[in-house]
């Protein structure tokens, strides 16, 4: 009997991760699996300042419950206005002076110059809380 | 699949292992869950900012991250179960003592990574540990040291242990090769990996890669 649970219970184990089905704690192992381009896109939150000054949310440096906010970005545009508002708000109170959020798409395509590797981005604007008018 | 094959499969998930191995392995895990129940960010989740509470499927009653005085009670008790596995040695009824204080560590561990799961990121490092203690839950409580005789009685929570946490260590490579194909493995990033790992010739490896490297990162 207890062989007989172990095996399905493994079996199973095995055929959810195959199979992509994640009810946490069961997850597919996933991790690290995908293959990085030179071509990456990526949200990224930057804080508008009462002066107008933009800066890039180093989300590594926010307290805990401030990180990994990227992970529901990505995303972003499936959710509804009032769970976008609700996301964007809550990223204001990580910091002082910051008058507004602007979440931007971030394209950034790596390159090698002279032998080493440069980096350059490109940003589309895809929401801003509160509405601080165009960037 | 011949008699002799189950034989060894059966043998692999259900083989004997003595009582102080057993004992040994369990003392492993429950101070793995009790330093990470301890000293991993919890009592940092909340006050969470609005609009990012996702909970995982058994969470899913709760609308939001549980109040500070929750994590800190869960932690304690946690750790005070962690403490009452090994004090659970010298008790009477052992086996209890020892059964439901592992049990009890295992549930505050997988109810505090929970809370940090909920958040939209599944955490890996959490999930390695939660389930590679699954299998122990069902060990006898009544192994000591003493017992230097295998038996599958206490054989069969260890070994399947490490089939699970083997099989998740499959399962991560399966993904892999199957997102990136097998020419990643070849890749230059693959051979400075394995390289650094093994320590050779390191500043050689960074000119190569480069020089070479055709964006393969992963």
């Amino acid at each position: 009997m207890v062989k007989l649970a172990v095996v399905t219970f493994l079996a199973a184990f095995a055929a959810m991760a195959v199979a992509r089905v994640e009810p946490w704690p069961f997850t597919a192992w996933r991790l690290f699996s995908q293959r990085r381009g030179p071509v990456s896109v990526a949200p990224r939150p930057y804080a508008v300042s009462s002066n107008g000054n933009e800066t890039a949310i180093n989300l590594g440096a926010l307290p805990v419950a401030y990180r990994q906010v990227n992970r529901l970005l990505v995303k972003f545009g499936s959710y509804s206005e009032r769970e976008r508002k609700d996301l964007c708000e809550g990223e204001r109170n990580a910091g002082h002076d910051v008058a507004g959020i602007r979440i931007y798409r971030v394209t950034s395509r790596r390159h090698i110059e002279d032998g080493e590797p440069v980096t350059r981005s490109t940003r589309k604007l895809r929401y801003t809380c509160p509405d601080l008018g165009p960037a | 699949m011949t008699v002799s094959d189950r034989r060894r499969v059966s043998d692999y998930l259900f083989g004997p292992e003595t009582g102080a191995r057993l004992v040994i392995v369990q003392a492993g895990l429950v101070v793995l869950m009790a330093a990470r129940i301890v000293f991993s960010p919890f009592r940092g989740l909340t006050p969470e900012p609005a609009g990012r509470w996702r909970p995982v499927p058994f969470l899913g009653n709760l609308s939001q991250m549980p109040d500070l005085w929750v994590i800190v009670a869960l932690q304690i008790l946690g750790f005070v179960a962690a403490v009452t596995w090994f004090a659970g040695a010298k008790l009477p009824h052992r086996r209890a003592w020892r059964q439901g204080a592992f049990a009890l560590t295992w549930v505050c561990l997988i109810v505090l990574a929970g809370f940090r799961a909920s958040r939209g990121k599944i955490l890996h490092n959490d999930l390695l540990l939660i389930w590679g203690a699954v299998p122990l839950l069902f060990a006898s409580g009544d192994a000591t040291l003493a017992d230097r005789t295998p038996t599958r009685r206490f054989g069969w929570t260890i070994r399947t242990s490490i089939v699970l946490v083997s099989l998740m260590y499959v399962l991560t490579g399966y993904w892999k090769l199957r997102n990136t194909g097998i020419e990643w493995v070849f890749s230059d990033w693959s051979y400075a990996i394995i390289v650094t790992i093994l320590l050779i010739d390191w500043p050689r490896v960074v000119d190569r890669v480069r020089a070479k490297r055709v964006m393969t990162y992963a």
